[in-house]
């Protein structure tokens, strides 16, 4: 068995993963590697293998290839002591829909030797579910209020939420947010959330891996990522015609009469003026703009596809 | 609800956003010195934002002196603290810049655009 040290600061590893149906890659060579404490949002788009990526990590499926681990033990070969520790929520998770609420937890306590009973009394109150309604007469959001408040309540040391607030009515989002963040607050905790939409995630993260196509494309601090990332516009005195070769920085470099636009994924406040200053000829003025979350992920991961790419080859200028 | 007011934008970090936002209600009275500020998780909860994001908004208020901790009162906005006149140009800067960056484009001139200043100052004075 792969045990890593209870000290390690890792919760979550992944090294050279794959996975493979039939001849399509779901998931190729993906490393992870998220931090004990943190809050790491999982974006991408429909189809990009998020769910695949969470269900490896969590052993429900096998990898093609490569290993990875959670709390230091391998996903391949996990026990009830991990699983302990471990919640998952998940939008397409099964719930026994003949249960009532209440039979439901009184089924999953004994397995949970850290079950908060006042934790989830706040919780039951909060998101106002009824013990002795039956699962499956319970409406959308209900049953994903149910399958929060299953994986808190024993407050694990690993959450993995796929997509867990898509589809979910902004008041529901919001109580199943507070939960999430009532858990987080004490101990060491992490969480991995999948999302396809970027704005549910952003400010509850603290890191972000962006994947595409099995790929993971950019994996980075909330923080660092807003302040490296600029929008920079510059207007200068002629038409404007650029050096042959430009920073590699700056990406997407447009040009429009005396207007020039890029991104400047290498930006420092002290310093990206005066290079511009130095490389365009005849700089009027220009403007630094932060960008979201969104806008950077288009930027960095949308942008350099088309590059490498080549399919606007005539346009690149790094 | 916050003491303070503050509409978190998307593009700066959010501890930054925070920071500036308690500076801002501090210099213009919204939080007075003594006052009790929300705990990291009151923080989190009201913003929705992550707790370590919540947490080095705080820190960093403490470390500038615009918050202070006490044991058993928990934080509050300290006494001692005023934004010097350089981070009172640095609260503004931004929207200054926009201002400016608009009125130019409207064509107007400095003349122009300091009567228009005085006009609105006066309105709410």
């Amino acid at each position: 068995m792969t045990k890593l040290a209870e000290t390690d600061q890792l919760a979550i590893e992944a090294r050279a993963l794959n996975k493979r149906y039939k001849d399509q890659d779901a998931v190729s060579d993906l490393d992870l590697s998220i931090n004990r404490g943190s809050i790491y949002a999982l974006l991408g788009p429909n189809g990009a293998g998020k769910t695949t990526t969470l269900k490896m990590l969590m052993g429900i499926i096998a990898p093609t290839s490569g290993q990875c681990s959670v709390l230091g033990q391998s996903s391949t070969r996990m026990d009830s002591s991990v699983y302990q520790k471990i919640g998952y929520v998940s939008e397409n998770q099964k719930l026994p829909d003949w249960m009532t609420l209440e039979q439901l937890l009184r089924f999953l306590r004994p397995y949970y030797p850290n079950w908060d009973k006042d934790f989830l009394n706040k919780l039951l109150t909060e998101y106002d579910l009824p013990l002795d309604k039956k699962l499956k007469a319970m409406s959308r959001g209900m049953r994903m209020k149910t399958k929060f408040l299953i994986s808190l309540i024993y407050y694990p040391d690993v959450l993995v939420l796929d997509e867990p607030f898509s589809g979910l009515d902004p008041v529901i989002r919001e109580e199943c947010i507070d939960g999430l963040l009532d858990w987080s607050q004490v101990g060491n905790r992490t969480a991995l959330i999948s999302s396809h939409d970027i704005e549910d995630v952003e400010r509850l993260a603290d890191s972000v891996g962006i994947i595409e196509a099995g790929k993971l494309e950019l994996d980075e601090e909330v923080d660092s990522l807003k302040e490296r990332v600029r929008r920079v516009s510059v207007v200068i005195s002629e038409n404007a015609t650029l050096p042959p070769s430009l920073p590699s920085g700056w990406k997407n470099t447009r040009t429009n009469l005396r207007n020039i636009e890029f991104f400047d994924t290498h930006f420092d406040p002290d310093k990206s003026e005066q290079l511009i200053h130095a490389i365009l000829p005849g700089v009027e003025r220009v403007t630094f703009e932060p960008m979201s979350l969104r806008e950077i992920y288009v930027a960095l991961v949308k942008q350099n596809k088309k590059e490498i790419g080549g399919k606007y080859g005539s346009q690149i200028h790094n | 609800m916050l003491t303070f007011s503050i509409q978190l934008n998307r593009t700066q970090p959010a501890s930054e956003q925070v920071v500036r936002a308690v500076k801002r209600a501090v210099v213009s009275g919204q939080l007075r010195s003594g006052d009790p500020f929300p705990s990291v998780r009151e923080l989190s909860r009201s913003l929705k934002i992550n707790p370590k994001t919540a947490h080095k908004s705080v820190a960093a208020l403490v470390d500038e002196g615009v918050l202070e901790t006490r044991p058993n009162l928990g934080t509050q906005v300290s006494s001692g603290w005023e934004a010097n006149q350089k981070e009172k140009a640095v609260l503004l800067n931004k929207d200054i810049q926009r201002l400016v960056v608009d009125a130019k484009l409207c064509g107007l001139d400095w003349k122009e655009f300091l009567k228009e200043l005085e006009t609105e100052w006066k309105e709410i004075e």
